[in-house]
């Protein structure tokens, strides 16, 4: 007799264990199902939920920089006229010598601030 | 009666007592420095001495000190409000004449600037300079490697000089957005063994001509950018007259781009960068393509630096084509000819004499065919030059020649009988190039030239090929430096040229000259260092 009551507690206490694991899982389920159901539905709270997540990934993430070509130089240009200015072709665009010295000395200065 | 005896009484008792006032003391009509103190009764008007009821004091003579002093006080206060009131309204006055003033000014100082503003961007000073360290490895005779420098003939090898050889100062002028006045003085060396002076009875100074750096005129002319507004593909295309640059060189120069290493082909034979006359040129493009660069012109016969003699004019033509269109001004393949015909500047009158008779007057061709391609990063070309009496024995010995009495003087009158004939042939061929090697400031140039001062001539000694070849650094945009290796080879082997033959071209030997020993010179081979600044 002491041991069927021993078995007997023995199996309320798994069974209890198990209902326990099973309704955590079933939880766990339902609540993914609902989240992913939500997401889908535009009219779902979880819908708004995961778009204001995904928005503030976006704000999260940089936009991508603009890069700004560098400026063109001298040594990498054709000569157009050894004239007065000299001119010279960067690029398929025409620069005088003094257009050029001055786009290198602007450059210059930004990265000397530090732009 | 009584009223007149009252007043007579009155009056002497007054008079009485104004002589008593020295003399008796004071106590009764007062004296003092303020006058005499009498009383008048109010109600009869009598004076008396001593006060009394009924009487007032009455001052005669001066007034009481204290009121001359309050009299005094207010006249003075009232001076003092009136020069006040003065100082006031020339204060207001000068003030206003300062706030006007300063309204002129206000006004003058923009119109001033203005002006400033203007006349910067109407006008430009630039220049370019070229200098050069040169070392002859081996010397001879031959042409210039550039205008203004001179080297000895053979056996002078590891001759070296720097040199200036270009300083051009361009002062260009825009009045108005259509016209264009440049002037460009630029050196020229004078070379020449003129006579003392004599200076006074027994003594001389000697002459201080040969080899200055003196200033000439280079450039000067009038350029108008607007004949053409009309004609959409002409648009911009200019109209020239005056000392301006010829068809030919200058572009050539600037396709080539290294004019301050050497000349280039036509330059470096005989023909100058400069002319006298007129002309027109442009580029003709569809919308912002360009298809064809021209430029025509009429001009003197004579160079730049002589005078003009001819009752005749030369013209000059180049076009070029580029058939895939060009973003700029050389940009890809294209095909360009040139064609000048003038005379030798002689006068009408000129009578020839022997040997030469009317060479000096011949007519004087010259054509070049070229091929080019163009990018930004490199460049190659091919040309072909063709002449009729366009090469001279002064051109050919342009740096230095056979003198008339050395032991190469009969060179020198073969190469007048062969080139001074009048009937001389001209032709040649040349490849130039250059290449930039990416990422750095050098680029690689060269030039290849082949020439026949004389065709006509079986074997000629001064047929020749000219070389060279460098490097360059682009320092900024204003400064460029190469290194470079400029040589002239006279290819033929060796000949005694038969003086016979010599004479059928033009009759320069006499019959003791049988043959021209040696006839073919010694070659050139150099080495550069060139520096240009050009702003």
């Amino acid at each position: 007799m002491k041991a069927n009551s021993v078995s007997f507690k023995r199996l309320i206490l798994i069974s209890g264990l198990a209902f326990g694991l099973f309704a955590a899982g079933c939880a766990g389920s339902a609540s993914n199902s609902a989240t992913a159901q939500n997401a889908a539905d535009p009219a779902s709270p979880g819908f708004k939920q995961a778009a204001l997540k995904s928005a503030d990934s976006a704000t999260q993430v940089p936009a991508s920089k603009t890069v700004e070509a560098p400026a063109p130089r001298v040594q990498d240009c054709g000569i157009v006229a050894i004239s007065s200015p000299p001119k010279y072709v960067c690029n398929g665009k025409v620069y005088t010598a003094t257009q050029l010295a001055k786009l290198r000395a602007d450059e210059a200065k930004k990265y000397q601030s530090g732009q | 009666m009584k009223s007149r005896a009252r007043t007579s009484l009155t009056a002497a008792v007054v008079g009485a007592a104004i002589l008593f006032s020295a003399a008796v003391p004071r106590g009764y009509a007062q004296s003092s420095s303020s006058g005499i103190t009498l009383y008048e009764d109010v109600k009869t008007g009598a004076l008396y001495r001593k006060p009394g009821r009924g009487r007032v004091p009455v001052t005669l003579g001066a007034p009481p000190a204290e009121d001359v002093h309050k009299q005094v006080e207010q006249e003075v206060k009232q001076h003092d409000d009136q020069l006040r009131a003065e100082f006031m309204q020339n204060q207001q006055e000068l003030l206003k004449e300062n706030a006007d003033l300063k309204k002129d000014v206000a006004e003058i100082k923009p119109a001033w600037q203005d002006y400033i503003n203007s006349f910067r961007s109407k006008f430009h000073v630039g220049t370019l300079v070229y200098a050069d360290w040169r070392m002859y490895t081996h010397t001879s005779f031959g042409p210039q490697e550039l205008t203004q420098i001179n080297s000895p003939g053979p056996g002078n090898n590891l001759y070296n000089s720097f040199d200036i050889s270009r300083a051009y100062i361009n002062f260009l002028f825009n009045p108005t957005d259509d016209w264009t006045i440049r002037v460009t003085p630029n050196i020229y060396r004078m070379n020449g063994t003129a006579t003392a002076d004599s200076f006074g009875h027994s003594s001389s100074i000697g002459s201080n001509l040969s080899g200055n750096l003196g200033y000439r005129l280079k450039y000067a002319y009038l350029q108008y950018s607007k004949a053409f507004d009309r004609i959409e593909p002409l648009k911009g295309d200019t109209i020239s007259i005056g000392q301006i640059a010829n068809p030919i060189v200058a572009w050539e120069e600037d396709l080539y781009g290294y004019r301050f290493v050497n000349l280039t082909p036509w330059n470096y034979l005989s023909l100058s960068s400069t002319q006298t006359g007129m002309s027109v040129q442009g580029p003709v493009k569809i919308g912002e393509i360009q298809y064809f660069d021209y430029d025509f012109g009429v001009y003197n016969n004579s160079s730049f630096h002589a005078f003009e003699q001819t009752n005749t004019k030369e013209a000059m033509g180049r076009i070029s084509y580029y058939p895939f269109g060009a973003t700029w001004r050389f940009q890809g393949l294209g095909l360009t000819g040139f064609y000048n015909y003038g005379y030798g500047n002689t006068t009408p009158d000129f009578v020839g004499t022997a040997p030469l008779f009317n060479a000096p007057k011949a007519h004087i061709t010259r054509i070049a065919a070229l091929l080019h391609y163009t990018a930004e990063q490199w460049g190659i070309a091919g040309e072909w030059d063709y002449g009729h009496n366009a090469f001279t024995s002064g051109n050919m010995f342009s740096s230095s020649g056979p003198s008339a009495t050395g032991p190469s003087a009969n060179v020198g009158s073969l190469a007048t009988a062969l080139m001074n004939n009048g009937r001389s042939v001209q032709q040649g061929w040349d490849v130039f190039g250059h290449y930039h090697i990416p990422h750095t400031p050098f680029t690689l140039f060269g030039m290849f030239e082949w020439f026949q001062p004389n065709t006509k001539v079986d074997m000629n000694p001064f047929d020749f090929q000219r070389w060279v070849a460098g490097i360059s650094y682009q320092y900024n945009e204003y400064l460029r430096f190469s290194l470079d290796s400029q040589n002239l080879m006279y290819y033929h082997s060796n000949f005694d040229f038969p003086a016979a033959y010599a004479n059928s071209f033009a009759h320069e030997f006499g019959p003791a000259v049988t043959s021209i020993k040696d006839s073919v010179p010694r070659d050139v081979h150099a080495f550069f260092l060139n520096a240009e600044f050009a702003f």
